[in-house]
């Protein structure tokens, strides 16, 4: 029977979880063998034919947003031109700014470069994650693709996050982004159920190298979430907080882009005050190809996707 | 009749099930003790998740105030409103039995805190725009109302109780309406966002509230052995009758509302309720044994005590599954945009699965020893004086009916 691409890559996942989830006893040693070797050769030949296709659909890619000024203008262009209008921002009262951020589903490789960047910024401890790129697969087999979006905190305009919270621990800025006070914070989780983007993430306080023989000493480093200084010691907050993406609240006053926006390989995301109307963001969310998480919610995110 | 035959009802006058009691509850407490440790100390928050971030707790929560308040509302509805006779005497065990759910509850809800010892912002730092304050404030309303009420009693002041008890009757539906809320103005949960939700608790508070009442009378009605003691009971279990039916009817009414359209995004956790992993909790436990049978019972012979305890027995203790099942599954999905969400991180805090860990039961058992404790202690320093006032009993006689 022939098999194509598609065909190979599912079956070894499907072969892999299949043989993940078998007793030992209950395998034969030859099945086993059969499939361990055919899940090998699948696990080798898969990323060589997967990345021939990705190449195929990053160049299709390409031609269909051959035209947008990001591509026009080239990646360091592009920083720059974020640089000068963030540091213009800045330059306004906070009031008068209103911060996007604009993800181009097109550029996007999941590579998860931004959720690693973001991660290390905010000294992220494990099961706590501001930025998931989420992978989705699109139609039927054979016709089917795969789609990556990244989800960072919306910082909706209408929070339905910020009215629930019992001690006013979360709030939002003049310039849009919602804040959270963890030193404020009780930890009732009540804001976690009233987001519909699911963006916010409870700290529970685990470490990466806790069931090692030493604590690393970059696990008790602090954060500087929110301008203030955050040491993982003891049970204090964050721990034991609820946490999420704050567009970099803390770089962005130091006139720094968000991590996620500068480690992107694509230049998939971008950043800028949506106030100024020369802005890149303000161009891109003027295009028809824009459109935002669950509009019908009346949320009004500040986070835009290209398609 | 002699004054010792009509002692004979208070159960808890005997010395031997004040020890029984007293010893049940402190071996729960000694056992949930590990549990509270863990979560006061340790930072040990349970199997809850980012993406089910309200489990057992919140559950059991539910599940107390609806006792709480739902026999505190059927007691005072059926005694001043509807004047069933037979509750006269009634009213400081009822109170007492709302006070130990009470505070179990608040316990509980104070052991799901992130940071518990900073329970005191929400009196201090309130935001009266969130729902969460009012049933914060509302609850700590009704802990002072019932502690009132039972000082009340205690100094003979019963025309105090009442009034307290009158007062309290408000509070409660409004506590009861603002948890309702708390769910109900979740737009992002589509399976709690519901008007109809804050009426739903009602609803199921007043029937396990009749159904614990029925057994505060039947274990401690002062009454027990006169003949109005067993008129009450079955004027009790007709009422309790009814009841189940109403709440079948809105549950049922309810959940065909929500499955028809078969919209997933708001039947999924009706889905997860009635064919989930855990489908057993609502079908077996709760409509079998907690519904079913106790409507069979019923309905098959209410004249019989026996056969009305039971039948208010398995309903209450059942009853703890039904806010379980509002709370857990509303949470346990993803909203369909996101479904890709359940695979883009790997680690058990980010998962929509969720199962109560041991901690989380033991701090249960923890909560359980407390509320048995002050039942039981406060039924020494409350219902003793009472009785002796009210119907003239000595200390011998209170001490046991067999001294």
């Amino acid at each position: 029977m022939k098999r194509d691409r598609s065909d190979l890559a599912s079956t070894k996942t499907a072969e892999v979880e299949e043989m993940s989830v078998l007793p030992a006893d209950e395998a034969s040693r030859r099945s086993f063998l059969r499939k361990f070797a055919s899940s090998i050769f699948a696990g080798l030949v898969a990323p060589a034919v997967l990345a021939s296709g990705a190449t195929l659909q990053a160049a299709s890619s390409e031609e269909q947003t051959i035209e947008s000024p990001s591509q026009a203008k080239g990646g360091d262009t592009i920083f720059k031109r974020m640089m000068a209008e963030l540091h213009k921002a800045m330059q306004k009262p906070v009031e008068q700014r209103r911060w996007v951020m604009v993800i181009d589903l097109r550029k996007c490789t999941g590579c998860q470069a931004c959720n690693v960047a973001c991660i290390a910024e905010n000294q992220l401890p494990p099961g706590v994650v501001y930025r998931p790129v989420i992978d989705e697969e699109l139609g039927t087999y054979p016709n089917v693709s795969i789609r990556s979006m990244p989800r960072p905190c919306m910082q909706c305009e209408n929070p339905p996050c910020v009215p629930v919270c019992p001690v006013t621990a979360t709030w939002q800025r003049p310039d849009g982004i919602v804040d959270i006070d963890y030193e404020q914070c009780i930890g009732c989780r009540y804001c976690m159920t009233a987001c519909p983007y699911h963006a916010r993430t409870f700290d529970f306080g685990y470490k990466y190298t806790e069931e090692t023989p030493a604590v690393q000493p970059y696990e008790e480093q602090a954060n500087f979430e929110y301008g203030q200084r955050w040491a993982r010691e003891g049970r204090n907050s964050p721990i034991g907080n609820v946490r999420k993406c704050h567009f970099c609240r803390h770089k962005l006053e130091a006139g720094m882009l968000p991590s996620c926006v500068t480690t992107c390989i694509g230049h998939a995301t971008y950043f800028g005050d949506a106030n100024d109307p020369e802005s890149l963001v303000s161009e891109l969310i003027s295009r028809p190809n824009v459109m935002r998480l669950k509009e019908e919610a009346g949320t009004k995110p500040r986070v835009y996707y290209l398609l | 009749m002699t004054t010792a035959q009509i002692a004979h009802g208070f159960r808890m006058d005997r010395r031997v099930d004040f020890i029984i009691s007293l010893a049940l509850a402190i071996l729960a407490l000694a056992v949930g003790s590990w549990g509270v440790f863990r979560v006061l100390f340790i930072g040990d928050h349970g199997a809850v998740t980012s993406y089910v971030p309200w489990g057992l707790w919140v559950g059991v929560y539910v599940y107390l105030v609806w006792l709480e308040v739902g026999t505190m509302l059927a007691y005072t509805a059926l005694r001043y409103g509807f004047r069933v006779e037979g509750l006269e005497k009634l009213g400081p065990v009822v109170a007492l039995a709302a006070l130990a759910a009470l505070i179990g509850a608040l316990f509980i809800i104070g052991m799901d805190l992130g940071h518990p010892f900073r329970f005191w912002k929400a009196y201090l730092q309130p935001n009266f725009g969130s729902l969460m304050t009012w049933m914060i404030w509302l609850h700590t309303l009704y802990l002072l109302l019932l502690v009132g009420e039972l000082y009340a009693y205690r100094r003979g002041k019963d025309a105090l109780a009442k009034r307290l008890t009158l007062i309290g009757a408000p509070v409660g539906v409004a506590l009861i309406g603002v948890i309702g809320g708390l769910f109900g103005v979740i737009a992002a949960r589509p399976y709690w966002n519901a008007s109809v939700l804050p009426l739903m608790f009602f609803v199921s508070s007043l029937v396990a509230g009749i159904g614990l009442l029925i057994l505060l009378h039947l274990l401690f009605s002062p009454t027990a052995g006169a003949p109005q003691y067993a008129s009450t009971a079955q004027e009790l279990a007709r009422i309790f009758l009814v009841g189940i039916i109403i709440g079948l009817f809105a549950a049922g009414a309810n959940a065909l509302v929500i499955a028809y359209p078969g919209v997933p995004a708001y039947s999924e956790g009706l889905r997860l309720v009635l064919f989930g992993p855990y489908w057993w909790t609502i079908w077996i436990v709760h409509l079998l044994f907690g519904v079913l049978v106790p409507l069979g019972l019923l309905l098959w012979n209410r004249r019989n005590l026996l056969v009305i305890g039971v039948a208010a027995a398995l309903m209450v203790w059942t009853f703890v599954m039904v806010p379980l099942n509002i709370v857990i599954p509303g949470l346990a999905y993803p909203t369909p945009e996101l479904e890709g969400l359940k695979r883009a991180a790997v680690h058990h805090r980010l998962s929509f699965d969720y199962f109560p860990s041991l901690i989380e039961w033991l701090v249960v058992i923890f909560a359980v020893g407390i509320a048995l404790a002050i039942f039981t202690v406060g039924y020494k320093i409350v219902l003793e004086p009472y009785q002796r006032r009210v119907l003239g009993l000595s200390g011998e006689q209170l001490s046991g009916g067999d001294a």
